[in-house]
């Protein structure tokens, strides 16, 4: 019993780190209705801006240039896509990975072989909380998580810019013949989600994990699971999708030698089994908008 | 003079062909094997082309129907054995041509295996589940080590008739004084299924399936309304393009002469996806192209890196000719995407000179193809969520 | 009209091109014969040429750069005093960035114009080109210690494959940390033969010893390994291997730590680069980890290693040192003295050079590695296998802590293959 519950501990915390990767997706997609593929690049920029930075500046101030860094680096993709007018947001999807292919590249040369420290506050340090062990790196992803959900959700109801992206996000072609900016609106999504990968950079680098190295991108694409689990569009989904697919992994790995049946190293799979699952049952996703044909 | 043009016009693929016959009379091995990758990646890049390109199916998942190909060819023409690491290989030891065949097969068998979750789920929501497809299929290749060899993978049987190896060197062959090697014959292989599966394409495409495929893509609800089936179109799209997938994979199984799970990754469907956008979506001669473009270049930069004085010597920091293939590659993607819609077919198109100038066009050995019915990628007429102010 | 017209044309361009392929180069087989020592591919009247097909780009990109700077190094000194059979030693590097379908197509570029290869890294890589590099017969390091390659008799491996430097690895533990019969000892391992080959040691080590082994296998893309520590501790084991990339080292000692599990971890030769050292890991790895491996670690008194960390600052002043170096050296130190070898029996070409590799029986490295033998297809090229302790005074960040030795437990044990 106290194994299933270390574990689903284990599982909450590592899914923080997905819900918060996996929001820098949903925002941006709510926004403008693409698919970043180069948030993983993106994550792994602002975790090198910090790591390169907080020798010298300290981690606060080098936390905030990370973001400025990689919320230039994510209007940088805006603009490059919009003169791209016209195209279909599986075009735009489709050169996101070009960008990060480009992004990708160039990190790995720079990052080389070194795993690169945060030089972050909370170190190794963990809290126990009803018998079990929660690194503190995690209970501050989750604030993280939680602030900017409930910021997000004070956005959207209470500012001009919170009922165009909702507005924009339901019928982006009604919304526009009422006067509201769409440009405005993919700037803002781009901002948010360019400032929520440097976030989210930073706590894929810290403890339980070593640094940033030249592999870190590629945790953005176990975030996948957690956007397509929770719904595309879905801001509260993209968390509780994160929580499935951390705890889902967790349970996986300890309980590996049950499932060993299965092959080893399933835990890497279940998040994709319980993907297409879910799709299967509900096509967009547990909180996404659903596609209407109308005829 | 329009005469001319015409002979010129259908003089052209003859040719072509016959150049393409001459080629490993010429070249080293290495060109071969070059060759060899790009017409297979140019039949995997056709098959994903029309799925995506033409249906409109975004589909991620292309490495996996790749290795479908490739290990269902391994375990049905391999003999049962020991593999490498304590692993009993199985395999069915069916004659190499029947088990290519029933290689692509179980490919296509794969494609309708996955295509109900094509015909429910759609758009991004479809190109982000086929992932699924990428990471299952690598555990797969991981974990049933008796069939795939495992981490080992497995060694490819030569593709042979009655006793001569289509894609090995038994027995010694020689014409007109160049040795007929492994190599040259797979160059050979290699060009009767790009040519097949080439024609094939075209004339799917200019046919009834098609347009109906196009239609679907364009506006589903309508298609349905005038009659196409919808989901048995969507279904054979998918089917026929694992197929293409299939027959790629078993090409370049030929190629490696040892497939490893590895190799079927993420990375590869993102490079098939790139091909075809970078040729231009939905023409057949554009996946061909933009095959050659994302197979050959990196090859050709590291083949001449010598030339290329800005590059960085391997092994010392800077740029080298692998870092400069990358971007190359991510660059070329986004510049399509942002300003030559049409891609490599299209860019070609514009650099053509007008038909007037009747010797002109012959020298540029331009593929000159008609202009395809389904050359023009997914365009709703306006996209406002996307547009800036 | 057209049709015929084209078949007209058609056939014209075959008639013509049947005359061309007459001139083709492809058709004439040269022959070259010189005096004295037979030579073939990749050696001329005054250069060897060898290539390093490895990643520079990639996810091993670091390492791979480091190795090639380990060659080039030896290759240097060796070409100062004069170079091999009078002949200079040429390194040809080419960079597959861990791409099976890269490195098969650059193993087609620069076979034909090398004599084998002084470095082949990525094990998806030496997997897929073992075809290839048994016919073509290029003799060629494997920068990797999997069993598998052991089957290949053109493929060098320096030192002892994963395996046996688990079970010597595992025995060192049971001796010094007193694990008892009974005892549950984890095992974190990489899908793929690096973890396979450790595993198949960790194994048959735990039968040997009476001890529970509790494996668990991850991927490279897995960063938090919390879960699998969390199991482990939960499993009661009393030490771990860890047959994983730097970063999982990292995350199992600092997880560990954080739990209060304070076990011994065991490492393979790739699971620690020093760059670990500035990461919050750092106390705990110092506090636990011991790393088995094959190559004398770079702060290594013995002459070999001295000689590579005089050489290496003066040539490449901005490489952070690690043990590759000395993977890269000794690596070309081998090929050398296999080349020596073959130029004494007046041979040098690809089957020659075989033939000598085979009748090499006692390689000293200088401690770089322990003595090599490589008389026979299939065997271990070294039993024995350092042991060497986290220490971040001293650069490399690894210390010796004794000569390689063989244990017990290995003597009994043969790989799988």
């Amino acid at each position: 019993m106290t194994r299933l519950l270390e574990l689903l501990a284990v599982g909450l915390s590592l899914g923080m780190l997905y819900a918060l990767i996996a929001m820098g997706f949903v925002i941006i997609y709510k926004g403008t209705r693409v698919v970043n593929f180069a948030q993983g690049s993106l994550l792994a920029l602002g975790a090198y801006a910090v790591a390169r930075i907080a020798p010298s500046a300290g981690f606060w101030a080098a936390a905030a240039a990370g973001i400025v860094i990689t919320v230039a680096g994510a209007l940088l993709i805006r603009f490059l896509l919009a003169r791209a007018r016209g195209h279909d947001h599986m075009a735009l999807a489709i050169a996101t990975i070009g960008v990060d292919v480009v992004l990708t590249t160039e990190l790995t040369r720079r990052i080389g072989p070194d795993v690169l420290s945060m030089l972050d506050p909370w170190g190794a340090a963990t809290v126990r909380l009803g018998g079990v062990t929660v690194p503190q790196a995690r209970i501050a992803a989750m604030a993280v998580a939680v602030v900017v959900l409930g910021l997000l959700l004070a956005l959207f109801r209470y500012t001009g810019w919170g009922v165009a992206m909702r507005a924009a996000s339901a019928d982006a072609e009604a919304a526009s013949l009422m006067g509201i900016r769409l440009g405005r609106v993919a700037t803002v999504s781009w901002m948010i989600g360019g400032a929520l990968a440097a976030g989210a950079g930073v706590f894929m680098s810290t403890f339980p994990s070593a640094g940033l190295d030249s592999h870190s991108s590629t945790i953005a694409l176990a975030a996948i699971p957690a956007i397509i689990l929770g719904g595309l569009d879905s801001t509260h989904g993209a968390i509780v999708g994160g929580v499935t697919v951390g705890m889902a992994k967790a349970l996986t790995a300890g309980y590996g030698s049950e499932l060993g049946f299965l092959g080893a190293g399933f835990g890497d799979v279940m998040p994709y089994v319980l993907m297409v699952a879910v799709l299967m049952w509900r096509p967009s996703g547990l909180f996404g908008t659903r596609e209407f044909i109308r005829v | 003079m329009s005469d001319r043009t015409n002979l010129l016009r259908r003089a052209l693929p003859v040719g072509g062909l016959l150049l393409a016959l001459l080629v490993p009379f010429y070249l080293s091995g290495f060109w071969l094997l070059l060759g060899v990758m790009v017409m297979a990646a140019a039949i995997g890049a056709i098959g994903l082309n029309l799925l995506v390109g033409t249906a409109g199916q975004l589909s991620l998942a292309h490495a996996f129907f790749l290795a479908v190909g490739a290990y269902a060819y391994c375990w049905f023409a391999g003999a049962p054995g020991p593999g490498g690491g304590g692993i009993t290989l199985t395999g069915l030891e069916l004659p190499p041509l029947l088990a290519a065949v029933l290689a692509v097969a179980t490919a296509g068998a794969a494609g309708l295996l996955f295509s109900p979750v094509a015909g429910r789920v759609r758009g991004l929501y479809l190109g982000l589940a086929s992932l699924a497809l990428v990471f299952l299929g690598q555990h797969l290749l991981f974990n049933l080590s008796s069939v795939t060899g495992g981490f080992n993978g497995r060694s490819v049987p030569e593709l042979s008739v009655l006793g001569f190896e289509l894609t090995g060197r038994d027995p010694e062959l020689t014409l007109l004084g160049v040795p007929v090697g492994d190599r040259e014959r797979q160059w050979y292989v290699a060009l009767v299924c790009v040519v097949v599966a080439y024609v094939f394409a075209r004339r799917v495409l200019a046919g009834r399936p098609g347009r109906a495929l196009v239609l679907m893509r364009e506006n589903e609800t309508a298609a349905g309304v005038v009659g196409v089936p919808v989901s048995r179109y969507k279904a054979a799209a998918f089917v026929l393009s694992s197929m293409y997938a299939g027959l790629a994979g078993v090409l370049l199984a030929q190629a490696f002469q040892r497939v490893v799970p590895e190799y079927f990754g993420l990375v590869l469907s993102v490079e098939y996806l790139a091909m075809i956008v970078i040729g231009g979506l939905g023409s057949v001669t554009g996946a061909v192209l933009g095959a050659a473009f994302v197979t050959g270049l990196p090859s050709l930069l590291s083949h001449y890196s010598g030339l290329l004085t800005f590059l960085a010597e391997p092994g010392t920091s800077g740029v080298d000719p692998a870092v400069a293939a990358r971007l190359v590659f991510g660059v070329a993607i986004v510049a399509v995407i942002l300003l030559e819609q049409g891609g490599l077919v299209a860019l070609g198109r514009r650099l053509r000179p007008a038909p007037r100038p009747p010797a002109g066009a012959a020298g540029q050995g331009e593929p000159g193809p008609p202009p395809d019915p389904a050359s023009h990628p997914v365009l709703p007429p306006q996209d406002m969520t996307t547009a800036s102010s | 009209m057209f049709v015929t017209s084209a078949t007209r044309l058609g056939t014209a361009v075959a008639a013509l091109s049947l005359v061309a392929v007459g001139c083709s180069s492809k058709a004439t087989e040269t022959a070259d014969s010189s005096s004295g020592i037979k030579t073939g591919p990749g050696v001329s009247a005054d250069t060897i040429t060898l290539g390093a097909l490895t990643d520079l780009s990639g996810v091993f990109g670091a390492q791979g750069k480091i190795i090639v700077q380990g060659n080039q190094l030896y290759l240097d000194k060796i070409n100062a005093a004069g170079g091999i059979c009078d002949r200079k030693v040429e390194l040809v590097v080419k960079d597959h960035g861990t791409d099976v379908q890269k490195a098969v197509s650059l193993y087609a570029e620069t076979e034909p114009e090398v004599l084998g290869y002084v470095q082949m890294l990525g094990s998806p890589i030496t997997s897929a080109l073992d075809t290839d590099i048994t016919d073509a017969r290029t003799l060629t390091v494997a920068t990797a210690w999997s069993s598998t390659l052991l089957k290949n008799p053109e493929m060098i491996v320096m030192g002892n494959t994963y395996d046996v430097e688990t079970v010597n690895g595992v025995d060192h533990l049971a001796k010094e940390e007193g694990l008892k019969s009974g005892d549950v000892l984890g095992h974190i391992y990489f899908e793929g033969d690096y973890g396979n080959s450790a595993l198949q040691g960790s194994t048959y080590a735990a039968g040997k010893l009476g001890l529970k082994l509790e494996g668990i296998q991850v991927k490279a893309t897995d960063t938090d390994l919390t879960a699998q520590v969390t199991t482990l501790k939960s499993r009661g084991a009393k030490a771990v291997v860890l047959s994983v990339g730097p970063r999982q080292t990292a995350s199992v000692a600092g997880v560990a730590a954080s739990l209060g599990y304070d076990v011994p971890l065991l490492a393979n030769t790739p699971a620690f680069d020093p760059s670990l050292l500035s990461t919050s890991a750092k106390s705990a790895l110092e506090k636990n980890l011991s790393v088995m491996t094959s190559i004398a670690p770079f702060s290594s008194t013995e002459k070999g290693p001295r000689e590579v960390a005089a050489a290496l600052p003066e040539k490449f002043p901005d490489t952070q040192p690690n043990s590759f170096v000395n993977l890269g050296y000794a690596s070309a130190l081998v090929y050398a003295e296999v080349l020596e070898k073959a130029c004494a029996n007046g041979d040098l070409t690809r089957e020659g050079v075989n033939a000598a590799f085979r009748q090499l029986k006692n390689v000293d490295t200088g401690g770089l590695t322990s003595a090599l033998d490589f008389s026979a297809t299939g065997r271990q090229p070294s039993r024995q296998t350092y042991v060497t302790k986290v220490d971040s005074s001293v650069p490399g960040g690894l210390a010796l802590q004794g000569p390689a030795t063989e244990s017990e437990t290995a003597e009994g044990y043969t790989s799988a293959g």
